[in-house]
């Protein structure tokens, strides 16, 4: 009856909430869009599905793909839940009136510097960005100070990055509100005439500095302390006080305003805040918890040593100028 | 015993228009972009896609020729056993699918060198190895059908061995070089693998690309390319198919193979075994080297069986359903025209029939039906088998055809006559009869659906769908080589199996 309610309040300027009540007879498997890799967020869904007695037919692929279907197949869409590498993606369907408000219950456990003001997404994870860096080819006393220096033509040729991925939209995002529109172009095109070499995700960067086959890649921090069997490869945080490149970003979930079972994918997004999930990407995927009271793991470094950017969240949510800017560039 | 043609015609017509209709719909529909950047098209971007398409095209089909030609010249007029040995190696590539090759060809060159390769070169060196075989082939076969009177004719009368080649086997072997070529071409254009996992910016990446982001009207654009790139090949190809030169000489026997000499030989054995060595063993023993790594430093595996499983049923039920559906038009004897539309999608990019597909299965559903339309066509595997059979149509018609032309009238008849039932023509003749080539065509399409990468791509995974290909695909963008080895050898292993069984029913039917 509420799915129905839901559904008919689709159009309605007000985002309808999503109460988090015992769902009745699932009808059919959960349908869960997934920004994340399955390798990431696999385990997790298996132990979530005997958890909850509950049937997930999850869909990998692009956090950016994922929106853009989402939002393409509009009403139409089968997705009860969608979860984003970065809550900007999330934003998009938010401003364009798709998500659902979310209930109480998902967003009370959580961290409020991680919850949309607007209530339509919640954060689940928190990633730093990072630079990996090969360290038998850059010397300490060589290590970039700050963003900025990856435009100089010392790196020409050293450099990987993954402009396809969502992550550094959203810190392209960042960079357009601190920096402006006309800055971040004039760096992103002194990086690139830098030939950074392309990858399709942050993996395959920590692998190529690792073999040295470059110098310097741009990544989400966690990325490395999953590489157990790494050699030279190290983080770098960029010592400069309130750098643009030290910034923190969530991945997090919604849930559509055409969900056919929003109850019970408010229960799994619960699920994914509540202790045994933030243990989970706190020990096993090295990421920073988004719940109070959840440690992060001994080998990942406490926020309060990184000198963070002072980065008003909202911009990490406006993806028009770092999607504009790539579209220039041709990256994507 | 035919049908009347209107259900042959049905069929193929509803294979082939609606990814046609779904590509032209899609050019239509207002651009989607929620990131409010503008998803218009970069015409400058698609014709550069579409230049670098035709240039990989050129590139692979010369050289491809090249070395095909040779070694098909070398496997059919020379004799030995180190040339009978390197030719079987020369067609050792057709059993690792090609993106395969290309993820562990790269890699290795990565590791050995400390940079991976271009894009551009890697692909043509991995679109070179997996068609050799298909011009050495052709080549040898078309060699076969010359006749040595001709050639010991003209010799008799003084000619020399460039002219009697010039003369004599040039213009026999030209139709089937020709046939060849285009077919290369063909394959090179419509190559999506490769050019994915070494993200070559062709019209088939870029357009999965497009797709992926929904950028719905550039993907139509290149999807329009890409059909103009084709066509014209694939026209061409269906004309020279036919101009085999008549036969000018009564009892005409091939010309015996005879020794080379040692360079030549020698020549021979190291391209053909390079061939086989770079296509094949090198790409099986990196998978290889990446599993033992992974086990050597205490990796945690992914399991790999869901993906198997859904590999074989993939294989196994898209291989079924396309030999039901494909069976109406294979047993009607429709003529040239239905046999052209039969072949008309196979020719399209694999990309483009899923690209297409989706278009239209979105159209329908915003017409007729809404969210659970759509819902249904895209997670029930509707979608998915209706793009495979759209896309490899032709891949199993050919057996079926064959088998379903033995079938004769009068048998029937003579059931009637004898006062059986109908039945029993159906259990005792019809099933007999048609079984060896439905069990080919099956065999066909269980080989070729297990490798299959784009459709399933795009459409197995709403499907909840997610085999080898897929994890291979998956586990190689994130450097998760162990498991990535894992996926391509049990890959190359299912299409291995699939090919002992064809060679083995081959076989056994001779005996």
């Amino acid at each position: 009856m509420f799915a129905l309610f839901l559904l008919a309040c689709a159009t309605d300027a007000t985002a309808p909430e999503v109460t988090h009540e015992a769902a009745a007879t699932p009808a059919g498997p959960l349908v869960i869009y997934s920004g994340r890799s399955e390798s990431l967020m696999g385990p997790l869904f298996d132990k979530l599905e005997q958890q909850l007695e509950i049937e997930l037919d999850v869909q990998y692929g692009d956090t950016a793909q994922m929106v853009t279907r989402l939002a393409t197949e509009g009403d139409e869409s089968p997705a009860d839940l969608i979860l984003a590498q970065e809550v900007g993606h999330l934003d998009v369907l938010a401003k364009q009136g798709r998500l659902a408000a979310l209930p109480a219950p998902v967003l009370a456990p959580v961290d409020p510097r991680f919850v949309d003001p607007e209530k339509h997404w919640v954060g689940t994870s928190g990633r730093l960005r990072v630079v990996v860096l090969d360290s038998q080819a850059v010397a300490e006393a060589d290590r970039p100070a700050s963003l900025r220096d990856l435009a100089d033509p010392r790196w020409k040729g050293k450099l990987g990055w993954a402009p396809t991925n969502g992550s550094m939209q959203s810190h392209l995002g960042a960079l357009c509100s601190l920096w402006g529109e006309d800055v971040t172009r004039t760096w992103l095109e002194g990086v690139m005439a830098n030939e950074p070499r392309r990858y399709p995700k942050n993996s395959p960067q920590v692998e190529a500095a690792d073999k040295g086959e470059i110098a310097i890649g741009w990544v989400n921090h966690y990325y490395l302390h999953r590489k157990a069997d790494r050699s030279r490869a190290i983080n770098h945080s960029f010592p400069t006080e309130g750098d643009a490149g030290n910034i923190l970003m969530l991945s997090g979930g919604a849930i559509p305003v055409s969900a056919a079972q929003p109850e019970r994918a408010a229960e799994v997004l619960a699920a994914l805040v509540a202790e045994p999930a933030q243990t989970y990407f706190a020990q096993e995927t090295f990421e920073y918890p988004v719940r109070p009271g959840v440690k992060t793991h001994d080998n990942v470094p406490a926020l309060s040593t990184v000198k963070l950017a002072d980065v008003d969240p909202t911009a990490l949510t406006d993806l028009r100028c770092a999607r504009k800017l790539l579209d220039e560039a041709d990256l994507l | 015993m035919t049908l009347s043609r209107l259900p042959a015609w049905g069929v193929t017509t509803a294979l082939v228009v609606p990814p046609l209709l779904g590509l032209v719909a899609a050019a239509w529909q207002a651009p989607v972009d929620p990131y409010a950047v503008g998803s218009g098209v970069r015409w400058d971007r698609a014709f550069a896609a579409a230049g670098s398409s035709l240039w990989l095209a050129l590139v692979v089909v010369v050289a491809s020729g090249a070395l095909g030609t040779f070694l098909g010249w070398g496997q059919a007029r020379w004799s030995g056993k180190a040339v009978a040995f390197a030719s079987i190696a020369a067609s050792l590539p057709l059993v690792v699918p090609s993106y395969v090759t290309a993820a562990a060809l790269s890699r290795f060159w990565a590791d050995l060198t400390g940079a991976p390769p271009s894009g551009m070169a890697a692909a043509v060196v991995v679109l070179v190895l997996a068609t050799v075989p298909l011009v050495q082939l052709t080549v040898a076969t078309g060699l076969r059908a010359t006749s040595a009177a001709e050639e010991e004719a003209a010799a008799s009368l003084g000619a020399s061995d460039a002219a009697i080649v010039r003369a004599v086997v040039w213009p026999r072997l030209r139709p089937a070089l020709a046939l060849s070529s285009l077919l290369v071409g063909l394959y090179a254009i419509s190559d999506f693998g490769v050019v994915a996992m070494l993200d070559v910016p062709v019209l088939t990446w870029r357009m999965y690309d497009a797709v992926a982001r929904q950028q719905l009207l550039r993907a139509a654009v290149l999807g329009g390319l890409a059909f103009a790139a084709v066509l014209p090949l694939a026209a061409l190809a269906w004309i020279v198919r036919g101009q085999a030169p008549a036969q000018g000489v009564a009892n005409q026997r091939p010309r015996p193979a005879g020794p080379a000499g040692g360079l030549l030989t020698s020549v021979y054995v190291a391209l053909a075994c390079g061939v086989g060595i770079a296509g094949a063993l090198l790409p099986i023993g990196v998978l290889g080297s990446w599993v033992a790594e992974g086990a050597s430093r205490g990796l945690l595996f992914a399991d790999p069986v869901p993906p198997l499983l859904h590999t074989l049923a993939i294989a196994g039920g898209g291989a079924t359903a396309l030999v039901g559906i494909s069976a109406i038009p294979a047993f009607t004897r429709g003529g040239r025209a239905l046999e052209g539309a039969v072949y008309a999608t196979s020719v399209l990019p694999a990309i483009l029939v899923a690209f297409g597909w989706l278009g239209a299965a979105l159209g329908v559903a915003r017409l007729l039906g809404g969210r659970d339309l759509y819902t249904f066509l895209m997670s029930s595997g509707t979608l998915l088998v209706l793009a495979y059979t759209a896309r490899f149509l032709a891949e199993v018609h050919g057996p079926l055809k064959t088998s379903f032309l033995r079938l004769d009238p009068r048998h029937q008849d003579a059931v009637a006559v004898l006062g059986a039932p109908p039945t029993a023509w159906l259990r005792w003749v019809a099933l007999p009869a048609v079984r060896p080539g439905a069990s080919t065509a099956f065999l066909l399409g269980v080989v070729v659906l297990a490798k299959e990468l784009p459709i399933t791509l795009l459409l197995g995974t709403p499907a909840g769908l997610q085999p080898l290909a897929f994890r291979l695909w998956d586990r190689y963008g994130e450097a998760l080589w162990h498991d990535a080895g894992v996926a391509g050898l049990l890959l190359i292993g299912v299409g291995a199996v699939g090919r002992v069984a064809l060679w083995w029913q081959g076989a056994t039917r001779l005996t």
